[in-house]
C-alpha cells in the first residue's frame, strides 16, 4: 500500500473482531519494522508478543482499565532495552532510547494498516504493575528493558473513519527561526487523569534537559 | 511509493547534492506527516525549517557534524512539551518526547518517496542551537534532520538483529516451530515423530489390534537434541523445553 495512504488511514481502532491475527502476520510486520533507524544502531527496542487471553486482560487491567482491548487478539509490548545507548550517552541516552521505540513503535503501525489491521498505541500504564507482568521466568526478559508502550493489533471492528483532526501544517512549521503563532485550540480532549506512574518515569527523566 | 519499499530504502544519508529543496514538497511532506498520532491529540511538535546557509552553518558547528553543512534543508524538530507535562506530569515527557520521534519517522519516511535523503541527528549542543533559532525556554529541540537529495548512489546494507532475537513470546519454553493456522482437534494425540515432523494419530478408545494411523501434519524436520523435552504446545507450536533431570 502507497505510504500516504498507509498514513490516512491510520487511525486508533478500539473495536476489534474476534477474527485471530496469525503469527505469520505479526513477523511479517515486525521483520520489516526492524530496519528503522536507531541512535548508534543500537536498536534498543524489544518485543513481547502476547496472544493469552488471560495475560491480555492482566495487561487491560494496568493499562487505566481500559477493558476493550482485550478484544484485540494481539497485544506487540513495545520494550525499550535502554543500558547501551545510556552508558553510550550519558546525557542524552534516555531520550534516545525513548525516540527509537517510538520510531519502530510508529512502524509498526503504519505496517498494520497494509495488512488491514488496526492498532491502538496506549502509552498510559501502571508502570510497577506492567513490569512485574513481563518479568516473569517463563518470558525470561532481561531486568534492564522497561516498557514503553502497548500496541494492541486485530482486525477493525468498525468501518467508520473518523477524520483526524490536526493543526494546519502552516501553523506549526516556521522558517530559519521560532515564530510566535496564535495556534487555534486542536481538538484536544482528555477524558481522564491518568494514575501518577513512578519508578520508570522518573529515573527516565533523571537525564538533564539543558 | 510503497510503505515497505520506503522503509527499506530509508538510509541516513550523509553527503548531499548541491541541489535545493523545493519548499513545495517539503509542505507536501508535512501535509501527510501531521497527520500522525500523539498523546491526547496534544500535538507537541513544531518544526523550524532552516535554509538559511548562515544558520545550517552554526548547526552543524553546534552538532560537530561537518558533513551537515552540505545539506540544503535542515528540519529541526521542536517539543512543546508544556500542555503535556502539566497534564501528566513526568509521563507527559515521554509522551511529548513520542509524539515528536513518530511525526519525524513519517517525514523521513516520506522523504524517501520524494527522492530525498534524510539522516536523524540527535547529539548536538541544545544551548547553542535554540539560542540561535530564537526558541523560547519552554521549547526542546530534539532532533534536527537533514534533508537534500543524496549525492552517493549506492545503497549500504542495513545492519540489525533478526526480529526473532527482538522478540519475547509469552509461552514457556522456545518455540522451534509455529503453526498458527492449524487447530488441535479432540479425539487425536499430537506429537514429534521421530522424524521430527508434526504428527497426529486418533486416540485408540479401548483395545485395539489395529496400530493407529498416524498423519503428518507439518514436514518440519526438527532435529532433537539431547537434555531438552520436545512437545507440541496448546497452540500447535512445536517448542522444547530444558529437562530438569541430568
Amino acid at each position: 500500500m502507497d505510504i500516504q495512504e498507509c498514513i490516512h488511514k491510520r487511525r486508533s481502532v478500539r473495536k476489534y473482531l474476534s477474527k485471530e491475527v496469525s503469527n505469520e502476520t505479526v513477523s511479517e510486520i515486525l521483520d520489516i519494522a526492524r530496519l528503522a533507524p536507531s541512535a548508534y544502531n543500537a536498536q534498543n527496542w524489544r518485543f513481547i508478543i502476547v496472544t493469552d487471553r488471560e495475560k491480555r486482560k492482566q495487561i487491560a487491567d494496568c493499562c487505566s482499565s481500559q477493558h476493550w482491548m482485550t478484544d484485540a487478539p494481539v497485544f506487540i509490548v513495545v520494550c525499550n532495552f535502554h543500558k547501551k545507548l545510556n552508558d553510550m550517552h550519558k546525557e542524552k541516552g534516555m531520550l534516545f532510547s525513548t525516540q527509537d521505540c517510538a520510531i519502530v513503535a510508529s512502524y509498526i503501525q503504519l505496517l498494520a494498516v497494509e495488512k488491514g489491521l488496526g492498532t491502538c498505541w496506549i502509552g498510559a500504564f501502571d508502570n510497577d504493575e506492567l513490569n512485574r507482568i513481563i518479568h516473569n521466568p517463563a518470558l525470561n526478559v532481561p531486568q534492564e528493558v522497561k516498557v514503553e508502550a502497548v500496541l494492541t493489533l486485530g482486525f477493525p471492528d468498525d468501518s467508520k473513519h473518523a477524520a483526524h483532526i490536526r493543526n494546519e501544517a502552516h501553523d506549526f512549521c516556521y522558517f530559519d527561526k521560532w515564530e510566535s503563532k496564535d495556534l487555534k485550540k486542536p481538538g484536544f480532549s482528555l477524558k481522564r487523569q491518568v494514575k501518577d506512574k513512578t519508578g520508570f518515569f522518573k529515573d527516565l527523566f533523571s537525564f538533564k534537559v539543558q | 511509493m510503497e510503505l515497505q519499499e520506503c522503509i527499506t530504502e530509508r538510509r541516513s544519508v550523509r553527503a548531499y547534492k548541491e541541489r535545493e529543496v523545493p519548499m513545495h514538497i517539503v509542505a507536501e511532506i508535512m501535509e501527510h506527516a501531521r497527520l500522525a498520532p500523539s498523546a491526547g491529540n496534544s500535538q507537541n511538535w513544531r518544526f523550524i525549517i532552516v535554509t538559511d546557509r548562515e544558520k545550517i552553518k552554526k548547526i552543524s558547528e553546534a552538532a560537530n557534524k561537518p558533513w551537515m553543512n552540505d545539506a540544503p534543508a535542515h528540519i529541526a524538530v521542536c517539543n512543546y512539551s508544556k500542555k503535556l507535562t502539566s497534564l501528566y506530569a513526568e509521563s507527559g515527557r515521554m509522551f511529548s518526547i513520542q509524539n515528536c520521534a513518530i511525526i519525524a519517522s513519517y517525514i523521513q519516511l516520506l522523504a524517501v518517496e520524494k527522492e530525498l535523503g534524510t539522516c536523524w541527528v540527535g547529539a548536538f549542543d541544545n544551548e547553542k542551537v535554540e539560542r540561535m533559532l530564537q526558541c523560547p525556554e519552554d521549547i526542546r529541540i530534539e532532533a534536527i534532520i537533514t534533508m537534500g537529495y543524496p549525492a552517493e548512489e549506492e545503497a549500504k546494507q542495513k545492519i540489525r538483529n533478526e526480529f526473532i532475537d527482538l522478540c519475547f513470546f509469552e509461552q514457556t519454553g522456545d518455540i522451534l516451530c509455529r503453526h498458527s493456522g492449524l487447530v488441535k482437534e479432540t479425539g487425536y494425540l499430537h506429537f514429534l515423530d521421530k522424524n521430527g515432523n508434526l504428527a497426529r494419530a486418533r486416540m485408540a478408545r479401548g483395545r485395539s489390534e489395529e496400530k493407529p494411523e498416524q498423519e503428518v501434519l507439518h514436514r518440519c524436520g526438527i532435529k532433537r537434541e539431547p537434555g531438552w523435552l520436545y512437545y507440541v504446545d496448546k497452540n500447535m507450536n512445536i517448542a522444547r523445553a530444558k529437562m530438569a533431570r541430568k
